[in-house]
């Protein structure tokens, strides 16, 4: 592990209920990332998504790889820079639906960078089955 | 000048990235910033992407600008010549 993943958790401006990264494996920054959300079960939003037949929502996964690509394009920056950068694409598939409990394995690759947009190829994995991938785009302007 | 195939796999790769229909006309001509769809940095990012896998090519962000998406042709001459310019590399 680097000593960087050590660390770069607390770069992530996201706070519980809405942090979705546990750990981070590997991460090279501006290059690529490892993370992982354990997912226990007992989360609020399982209570309405779905009553008795708990399915984490895609929309969770896809943001969790954006948290993740987050950190792999601005980990080692100043926070502001963090913060301001919003997600401005997302383009994935979910393959199947995921129920707690889960360890999410989620990968994210910097493709490229232009003009303040960041383009990721992502990919989330539950036990070595994909589970979702797919592209998404970070923005810094406005 | 890019050839007649050069411009219908651009005009592909546009329609798909803007999502625009099939019986939608695309002139060689047509302006792609401040005409008819506009591209803002967001889709450029995106054709610039998809472009490079279709014609196997890459593109530096040095070489993105006004000129090289001033049109449906100028950005098929652009790509032609990176084209031509990877397979005198490969040759």
């Amino acid at each position: 592990m680097s000593p960087l993943c050590n660390v770069a958790l607390e770069y992530l401006p996201h706070r519980d209920p809405f942090r979705f990264l546990t750990n981070v494996e590997e991460l090279v920054a501006g290059a690529r990332g490892v993370g992982t959300w354990r997912v226990q079960g007992g989360e609020d939003f399982f209570a309405g998504h779905f009553p008795g037949e708990p399915v984490l929502p895609g929309v969770l996964i896809a943001e969790a790889l954006a948290q993740l690509s987050g950190l792999v394009a601005f980990a080692c920056k100043e926070r502001p820079v963090m913060i301001s950068a919003r997600l401005a694409q997302v383009s994935v598939k979910f393959h199947s639906g995921v129920v707690p409990p889960a360890e999410v394995r989620l990968e994210s690759v910097l493709v490229r960078e232009l003009s303040g947009l960041y383009m990721f190829d992502v990919r989330a994995e539950v036990e070595a089955a994909t589970v979702a991938s797919g592209s998404l785009v970070l923005a810094t302007a406005p | 000048m890019a050839s007649d195939e050069t411009n219908d796999r651009v005009k592909s790769v546009i329609r798909a990235c803007l999502k625009i229909d099939d019986d939608a006309p695309i002139e060689d001509a047509m302006p792609l910033i401040g005409g008819d769809y506009d591209v803002d940095s967001l889709d450029i990012l995106l054709i610039v992407t998809e472009l490079e896998k279709a014609f196997g090519i890459k593109i530096n962000e040095g070489s993105i600008g006004k000129t090289t998406f001033g049109s449906v042709g100028t950005l098929g001459d652009f790509v032609e010549e990176r084209a031509r310019a990877k397979q005198s590399a490969e040759a």
